[in-house]
């Protein structure tokens, strides 16, 4: 089957096709990627980015199966531009759609990178938790935390395979804003909560990883700083700061042999609500 | 690629026995799709108006007004292609408007259109919101012809065009403050009458005596053809704290109807004499305001009295719809004036 995805949710336009097998959907994967940085908007190259992916995957849009784009957070006019055309293949193609949440795809992204590094820990005994962060601007972060596990939790985002073993990223937190220059507090806050009493043994072992990622760390330098008062090993995935729609393909195939291609409708997911200033 | 679709389905036209044109329009707050058949026949006019939303606020919030527009599109396109009882694949182009308007609302329809045009391998044409207004008449009258003034008046602008012999259109006139819809609002905003004000002045001026308060006609004698409503609002704001009683219940339509009867009268003085300069015998309205029944009224009198041929469109059509835009389109399409796949969009733009 083909995927096309698009996220058009940071200042990085990546669109990306992506053909694997209905079985081992995710061995013998062959992606196109293309990445673009944008001056203005991105309405001027979206079709031709896509058309250039195509071309290079040598696929007509015809032959496209499934439809998927990171639905946010994110800047909000790019996140629209995604989600009408993502939305508006699908119907003209007649084919099922995804919206997926923009902090799954980091984590999953972030996981990539990651994966023996992942595995290596997992296989000793130890937990690796992921945790992106995105900037939201008015000095807010988007943040969650996912757990990178051998068994799939309640609430999966997707799975990789690593050397012919499946790893699920789990997302074991709810999604929660905090303000840039306390996110470490909160961060630690919101794990204890998350971890209960087995946070001191998480600390203990400092040989459990965190992998932080998404825009958060692009915009915030500081954060990094202020991630070494945790006293435990930690890493920036440098690869994971800006989305890669490889990786949102890669949740939507997930979503696809999970849920089946169900007509989704596919909503904006917006980190706060709108108010305008003057209410009457 | 791009440049090969056009040509691609030109090549198609002449197998073709109808021309079917999606058209699309959001470039304000209402998400619009539609199918139109040789450029007059509607096939399906769907609306999907966001006035419960933004009527909290006393108008148009262009956040709310993009969200709304993503939520829906897909929807409204697909409703417009079921009742039409056309599939995706017999439209013969697709027609959105992408200037001028709200950014954020136009890049939703945009992206739309492009998506279709791509993926369906059909021609795209983004046209101008404004002379898809003007060009909502030839749904009703497609025999019409060039050489007519035509005033375009709704919440977004009030302009005057001239339409020349060989379809050139001129600007001769506009609002150098509010338009006239806009005007409406906030007057409706202001007595407390709701969102939006044009229906709700209107309605309630049917009961009124438009002759009781005494309302200035701004720029009527100005000389040239421009128009402005900004002071009329004032003028109507300070003669209510002079008098409060005037906002009594037994006042308050004779007010409304006052106002209105203002704005109207300033309407068909400069249009008419926008027609009578450049030697025209047709006059062309529309927009959200041509909707007005006492515009309606007041330009059909004068249209009679001047022996000048008056076309407004029905209602539906007056209003922000895609039908008009898929009949501009439609005179697009069978001149070959395609878009490339790269337009972006305009804010602000010329007709």
């Amino acid at each position: 089957m083909h995927i096309l995805g698009i996220d058009s949710s940071t200042e990085k336009l990546s669109i990306a096709l992506t053909s694997c097998s209905e079985v081992h959907y995710l061995k013998n994967m062959r992606t196109y990627a293309l990445q673009y940085s944008r001056h203005s908007g991105f309405m001027k190259s979206i079709i031709a980015l896509t058309d250039k992916v195509l071309e290079k995957a040598a696929i007509d849009i015809e032959e496209i199966d499934y439809f998927c784009v990171n639905r946010g957070p994110g800047d909000f006019t790019g996140t629209r531009i995604g989600i009408s055309l993502i939305k508006t293949f699908a119907l003209s193609q007649n084919k099922p759609s995804a919206g997926i949440d923009a902090l799954d795809i980091y984590a999953m992204q972030a996981a990539y990178y990651n994966a023996a590094k992942i595995m290596q820990l997992l296989s000793g005994g130890l937990r690796a938790c992921i945790v992106p962060a995105i900037d939201i601007k008015r000095d807010e972060l988007f943040f969650c935390i996912y757990e990178a596990s051998l068994y799939e939790g309640h609430k999966c985002a997707g799975k990789l395979v690593y050397k012919n073993r499946e790893l699920f990223i789990n997302k074991i937190g709810n999604d929660s804003i905090s303000g840039a220059g306390t996110f470490i507090d909160s961060f630690k806050e919101y794990f204890k909560d998350l971890l209960g009493e087995h946070l001191r043994e998480y600390f203990e072992k400092q040989n459990n990883a965190l992998f932080f990622c998404g825009t958060a760390f692009a915009s915030y330098g500081s954060i990094a700083a202020g991630l070494r008062e945790l006293k435990h090993k930690f890493f920036i995935v440098k690869k994971s700061l800006y989305p890669d729609a490889q990786y949102l393909n890669i949740c939507a195939i997930y979503r696809f042999y999970k849920n089946g291609a169900a007509i989704e409708r596919i909503m904006p997911y917006y980190a706060r609500e709108f108010t305008p200033f003057k209410k009457k | 690629m791009q440049g090969n679709l056009p040509l691609l389905k030109k090549n198609n036209l002449k197998n073709q026995e109808k021309i079917l044109i999606l058209g699309i329009e959001t470039s304000c707050d209402d998400t619009c799709a539609s199918v139109v058949e040789d450029g007059k026949v509607i096939l399906s006019n769907v609306i999907a108006s966001q006035h419960e939303i933004h009527g909290k606020y006393g108008g148009v919030v262009p956040e709310l007004a993009s969200r709304r527009h993503v939520e829906a599109i897909d929807i409204i396109i697909n409703e417009a292609l079921l009742q039409a009882k056309i599939k995706m694949s017999q439209i013969s182009a697709v027609s959105v408007s992408n200037r001028p308007g709200l950014i954020g609302s136009l890049l939703v329809g945009v992206g739309a259109a492009k998506a279709i045009s791509y993926s369906k391998k059909i021609p795209f044409m983004a046209v101008n919101h404004l002379k898809a207004h003007l060009f909502s008449n030839f749904l009703e009258v497609p025999e019409m012809g060039p050489c007519f003034t035509g005033l375009i008046v709704s919440g977004g602008h009030t302009s005057l065009y001239s339409v020349g012999q060989n379809w050139e259109i001129k600007e001769v006139g506009h609002t150098v403050d509010d338009a006239a819809g806009e005007a409406f609002d906030k007057i409706a905003r202001f007595l407390g009458l709701g969102y939006p004000g044009g229906p709700v002045i209107d309605r309630l001026a049917s009961k009124g005596n438009p002759s009781r308060f005494e309302m200035p006609r701004p720029m009527i004698e100005s000389g040239d053809l421009n128009f402005s409503f900004s002071g009329l609002k004032t003028a109507l704001i300070y003669k209510t704290k002079k008098e409060p009683k005037i906002l009594d219940e037994n006042n308050i339509a004779d007010l409304v109807a006052s106002f209105q009867d203002a704005i109207v009268d300033v309407l068909v003085h400069k249009t008419f004499k926008a027609c009578r300069q450049s030697g025209f015998e047709k006059i062309l309205v529309s927009g959200g305001v041509a909707a007005n029944s006492r515009l309606r009224s007041m330009f059909a009198q004068k249209a009679d009295s001047e022996g000048i041929k008056l076309y407004i469109p029905p209602i539906k059509l007056c209003m922000d719809n895609a039908a008009m835009v898929a009949c501009l389109g439609y005179y697009d399409y069978i001149a070959g004036n395609f878009s490339d796949l790269s337009v972006e969009v305009y804010s602000r733009s010329d007709i």
